[in-house]
């Protein structure tokens, strides 16, 4: 290994490795010691920038998160994600999508148990965000496609949509716990779960709740299964929703914005 | 199965009965749901290389410290209910 | 005609940061469509490239409508320039994908590395100056700028450390570097006085040895005093020394444009428009001397 590599393998070590401090001490040998500062001390400037640059970018992805459990233990929670986590996109803004898997399995934050799914729609809503827009899709061309091959056809959703389930009323939270909401910020969890769609408009963001049907509709046209199978699943899953009433109104609202064959 | 056909084929005619122009939405946008309008603006999480200070959750691990000491103490407490709800 | 201003760059910009989007688009943070009516007078801004990667999106909407009223330099930290691995062909894809839809008039990254091993730092982190380093760093440079086809600019970072095994100071890396690799410099003068007071060197010494025509813009922002070692936080106004530096570096240089970065408890814009009315001011005297 050229000696540039080792220091370089050594340095990102030093910034996420434990107490120990093994990967640390043998980078100091390279590391010129000033008046007060140890080759430790001159390594942990960046150690400590490195990862709050990480955390404050969760706190920015993720600030209903941050406002329900407050600066310090947001902070602490996540510190100990990006310890862990490596970034591995030159994009920060694509860092820590996995925040709320790690959310649910973190036993400090366990008398929370709606925080994962908060998580997670904040992930979702920061990603619809940065998503690319579609073109809506054009009624017409269905039109064409033969009889016999309608039911061979794949809706597909606006690239710029996510959707999410929680059995807590988590868009609830969301909404209350904005900066300009003004209302009481009271949410009660037996309000039950909920089923939605975070979504872009042009350049308004919305976060709808679904009905069972179009919800299914929708999970399965992401699934990737082709229309048949969502009519299938949408019998077997919802009985009494009607397909034909819930497709036109996905494609008039642009949540289904092409198809294929 | 005839079944299924019909319905498809009445699903798909309601859409092109929609017509070119009529997925503007303007009409039905969020109709039931929460909106962000226009001037909407995240922070970019990416900064020009500017060094940072350690944030209030470093000082743990710093001092090798593995007790867990902090308590949630955001708005939380004004979420009630949901005792007998579990994955 | 083109879709954006043409005007050129030159004198004071502003680092271009989200939270500034409603004073640089709509004045008080009216509504996006009302754009641009009482803009502020700004020369120029430079944009966080990596800001702006993704494929769509608002990031993008936003920043068109700043292109169309203000020439734009871009600003990145993803190369990681100094790294063993492999150049991010990946990430370099979605930077010239940029650079077409923006039009920057140039596009500068960092002397520093950011990623090993796949995994990115997010910081600008120090190398030794060694022939070694010289050499992957040249190369990496003529690679980027073959791909961009375009000449990059390269900017010195602050250090906090300093490698035993350095065969060369700063300043000399950057000399060889830029004859070596064909490409053009962004002074950043706070980040000298920072190093040099980190590291022990003398800053006049640096920038007596900077090659002027290489030197198409500098950089300025404030650092914050720690005790033991200065640390650049982008958080504050220029200090003085780092203004009596920059004259110094002005002089050496020639009218050059010049831009204000703040990056941690961004004040009020109006703030970010006086410390570039001093700056404007610096390149004004020059000029009138000259």
């Amino acid at each position: 290994m050229s000696s540039l590599r080792h220091i370089q393998a050594l340095f990102c070590e030093s910034i996420f490795e434990d107490q120990s401090g093994s990967a640390v001490n043998e980078l100091s040998r390279y590391i010129t010691p000033r008046p007060g500062l140890s080759p430790q001390d001159h390594v942990k400037i960046y150690r400590r920038s490195v990862l709050a640059k990480l955390a404050e970018a969760l706190s920015e992805i993720y600030p209903v998160c941050l406002k329900l459990v407050g600066e310090a233990f947001f902070s602490a929670m996540a510190h100990t994600f990006v310890r862990q986590t490596p970034s591995r996109s030159p994009d920060l803004g694509e860092y820590g999508h996995d925040f709320g898997d790690f959310i649910e399995g973190f036993e400090p934050a366990a008398t929370l148990p709606y925080l994962p799914d908060v998580a997670r729609l904040e992930w979702a809503w920061h990603r619809v965000y940065h998503a690319e827009a579609a073109e809506p899709l054009d009624p017409e061309s269905l039109a064409r496609v033969p009889a016999d091959q309608q039911g061979r056809i794949r809706f597909h959703l606006a690239p710029s949509s996510r959707l999410l389930k929680s059995i807590y009323p988590v868009h609830r939270i969301w909404q209350v716990n904005q900066t300009e909401y003004d209302g009481d910020g009271r949410v009660d969890l037996d309000d039950g779960g909920i089923r939605l769609l975070v979504w872009r408009q042009g350049f308004d963001m919305h976060i709808n709740p679904l009905d069972e049907g179009t919800w299914y509709v929708l999970k399965s046209c992401r699934d990737g299964n082709d229309f048949a199978t969502v009519c299938e699943n949408l019998e077997q899953r919802a009985p009494n929703a009607d397909i034909s009433a819930i497709l036109p109104e996905l494609v008039e609202r642009g949540w289904i914005s092409s198809f294929s064959l | 199965m005839k079944d299924r056909k019909t319905m498809m084929n009445t699903a798909l005619a309601g859409v092109v009965a929609l017509g070119i122009g009529a997925v503007s939405g303007n009409a039905i946008a969020g109709k039931e749901g929460f909106e962000k309008c226009l001037g909407i603006v995240k922070a970019g999480q990416n900064d020009c290389g500017t060094s940072k200070h350690a944030c209030a959750g470093q000082s743990t691990s710093d001092s090798g410290a593995t007790e867990w000491v902090y308590v949630p103490e955001g708005t939380c407490t004004k979420i009630v209910g949901g005792k007998i709800k579990g994955k | 005609m083109s879709r954006f201003t043409e005007a050129p760059i030159g004198g004071a910009g502003i680092g271009l940061r989200t939270k500034h989007y409603q004073d640089v688009l709509s004045g008080q943070g009216a509504q996006l469509q009302e754009v641009i009516e009482n803009r502020p007078p700004v020369a120029w801004f430079e944009v966080l490239t990596d800001n702006y990667l993704g494929t769509g999106g608002l990031p993008r909407h936003h920043l068109h409508q700043v292109r169309e009223n203000y020439p734009l330099t871009f600003h990145g930290v993803g190369m990681s320039l100094g790294s063993t691995d492999p150049l991010d062909y990946g990430y370099l894809t979605r930077l010239k994908a940029l650079i077409e839809d923006f039009e920057p008039a140039w596009v500068s990254d960092h002397l520093a590395w950011v990623s090993v091993g796949g995994r990115y730092l997010h910081d600008l982190i120090p190398f030794p100056y060694t022939r070694e380093a010289l050499d992957l760093f040249a190369q990496r440079i003529i690679e980027v700028q073959e791909f961009l086809g375009r000449r990059i600019l390269v900017e010195n970072p602050s250090t906090y450390l300093s490698f035993t095994n350095c065969e060369m100071s700063e300043w000399a890396f950057v000399k060889a570097l830029v004859e070596q690799a064909d490409c053009e410099l962004l002074i950043d003068v706070n980040n000298i006085y920072v190093s040099a007071v980190n590291n022990g060197f003398d800053p006049l010494e640096y920038v007596r040895a900077i090659p002027a025509e290489r030197v198409r813009e500098i950089h300025l922002a404030g650092y914050e005093e720690m005790g033991q070692y200065l640390f650049d936080t982008h958080g504050y106004r220029v200090r003085p020394p780092v203004w009596e530096l920059y004259r110094f570096v002005l002089d050496q240089l020639g009218p050059t444009p010049t831009l204000i970065e703040w990056d941690n408890d961004i004040p009020d814009f109006s703030v970010l428009l006086e410390e570039a009315a001093k700056a404007q001011a610096e390149i004004d005297r020059l000029e009138a001397a000259a």
